[in-house]
């Protein structure tokens, strides 16, 4: 399997964020992870990326054991993520934004064609050398997107990447990352508007209450009692 | 406009660097003096401004890495006789191993702890220096460093050092190198996410600056034939901070006049009162209260300010 977690739990003091986790993501599939607020959706995201460390349980990716491997590590193995609260160098330009994570590369002889592919598949061309802190929430939204996808990435966690987006700018970002999919990348997202989750992914996993409750095609979720009780109303 | 500035800059570099070098022939011993002291020191500045200005750590032990270089080369020279070139060397090497010991037990935390061990190292470092006599005199440190030159020839190999030195940082802060290090100050946590480590970065970056503070080092040990425990005390590790402070942080050229202004405020001041560092803490707490970007970052928000304005004034005429 591509990734997978197996009993991974998160404890802060009492209180059980991730409660034994194990699940597994294929290849090429775009996963939405749903659930109400507190159901542990960020603090899973956090353990799979490395920025917090399981209280119990393992982390696999290409079969390897990465449960104890630091964030650069995992990220340069090709995982790559944004944030619920944008996450970029506001005092650096988009270029720059864009140029650091290229810097990891092996060969970074053709940096700037990269770059400029990069920012016209985002639309961010045209703002280039402006600082990313004086562009729209949109755009800088795009671009933690592109500063992910500048690691060449096999896997990309996305953290409510819709949250605070116009409509107008949504559609951008929904195609962006179907065509993410396209390009090969496997897409893991945390999201609240079920009508764009229901756009986007292939799969769709339910957690509430730090435990993963469904899991299955967009079409069964979408059915499931149990879901549609706790999370979309019983509607 | 920027073409204009950029010729403007040149032609202000291009004076104060020809006044420099004819410095000699026009003045007094002790004006050369003033300005070695300020050459040096503003090399210590900038390098350490590579931690504070560029990585976002304040380091209070630089200090280390000044006097360890400076001691080395005394004891080289005076007590082992050695070559110059290998007192040199040896002296260079000290710096950087300090860098890499002073780093490894730092580097891994931020802000005030960061600080607070570089303190703590600093204040060891300057009680080995003041117990352990055989080696560096204890409190009356090392005399009788012979640079075996006049005063005046000593005066362009230190200018020319010091710019070289300049050059070659102004080069690694503006490489790929310094973008990262940028990133480290904007945010920590992306740079890791950009699959970079962070400790490594940081670990080069104390390293190239424990180097040039190095280089500073001795050639303070050379202006004055002598290396006494001043140099080791915590103390002089605020040296470098007050000048970024009051030259700005952010920009290269910050460090060097603020270290302008803190010796010639000394050497003025002093001719008053010996309690010149009441005058001067003044002027800090002044600074960081109403000019938090130093005299540099100050000037350039004005021009921006005054810039923005006329081509905001531009606009106005041309909708009109």
């Amino acid at each position: 399997m591509f990734f997978r977690v197996e009993n991974l739990t998160k404890k802060f003091g009492e209180f059980t964020a991730v409660n034994n986790v194990s699940v597994s993501f294929e290849k090429n599939v775009i996963t939405a992870i749903i659930g109400p607020n507190g159901a542990g959706k960020t603090t899973f995201v956090n353990l799979c990326s490395g920025l917090l460390k399981p209280t119990n349980g393992y982390i696999f990716f290409n079969g390897e054991d990465i449960t104890n491997y630091k964030i650069h590590k995992r990220a340069s193995l090709g995982i790559a993520r944004t944030f619920q609260i944008v996450n970029i160098f506001q005092g650096l330009s988009v270029w720059e934004n864009v140029k650091i994570p290229l810097l990891s590369r092996k060969n970074t002889r053709d940096i700037d064609n990269t770059i400029t592919k990069l920012l016209t598949f985002f639309k961010l061309e045209n703002i280039r050398y402006t600082t990313s802190s004086e562009i729209s929430h949109g755009d800088q939204r795009l671009l933690e997107m592109c500063m992910a996808l500048a690691l060449n990435p096999q896997l990309l966690f996305l953290d409510e990447p819709l949250a605070g987006i116009n409509p107008q700018d949504r559609g951008v970002i929904i195609e962006r990352i179907v065509e993410m999919k396209r390009s090969g990348i496997t897409v893991i997202f945390i999201e609240h508007d079920i009508e764009s989750v229901l756009k986007m992914a292939d799969e769709i996993i339910v957690m509430h209450k730090g435990e993963i409750v469904a899991k299955g095609p967009s079409s069964s979720i979408k059915e499931n009692d149990f879901v549609k009780e706790i999370y979309l109303g019983g509607c | 406009m920027e073409r204009l500035s950029n010729k403007f800059l040149f032609f202000v570099l291009t004076s104060i660097l020809l006044l420099t070098f004819a410095l000699p022939l026009l003045s007094g011993a002790y004006t050369n003096y003033i300005i070695i002291k300020i050459s040096i020191l503003s090399l210590y500045a900038v390098a350490f401004n590579i931690m504070f200005g560029y990585c976002g750590l304040l380091s209070f032990g630089h200090a280390i890495f000044f006097s360890a270089s400076a001691y080395t080369l005394g004891v080289s020279l005076t007590k082992l006789n050695l070559p110059i070139f290998v007192a040199l060397l040896a002296g260079l090497l000290t710096s950087v191993i300090f860098s890499i010991i002073v780093g490894f037990l730092s580097l891994r935390h931020k802000e005030i702890h960061f600080a607070m061990i570089t303190l703590a190292l600093s204040m060891l470092f300057w009680g080995v220096v003041m117990k352990w006599r055989s080696v560096t005199g204890g409190e009356d440190g090392i005399t009788g460093i012979s640079r075996s030159i006049s005063m005046i020839a000593y005066y362009y190999i230190c200018i020319i050092t010091v710019l070289s030195c300049l050059f070659i940082i102004y080069k690694i802060i503006f490489s790929d190198f310094g973008l990262l290090l940028e990133g480290i100050r904007e945010n920590e946590i992306r740079v890791e996410f950009s699959a970079h480590s962070v400790v490594k970065l940081r670990m080069l970056a104390m390293i190239i600056s424990g180097l040039f503070t190095g280089i500073a080092g001795i050639l303070w040990a050379f202006l004055d034939g002598a290396v006494t425990p001043t140099i080791a005390h915590w103390s002089f590790s605020a040296v470098p901070v007050i000048a970024a402070l009051i030259g700005g942080p952010q920009s290269f050229v910050g460090p060097i006049i603020g270290t302008i202004v803190y010796v010639i405020a000394e050497d003025f001041i002093t001719r008053f009162t010996l309690y010149w560092q009441i005058w001067l803490g003044i002027v800090v707490v002044l600074i960081v209260l109403f000019f938090r970007g130093g005299i540099v970052g100050t000037i350039a928000k004005v021009v921006s300010e005054f810039y923005h304005s006329k081509l905001r004034e531009k606009y106005r005429e041309r909708e009109n």
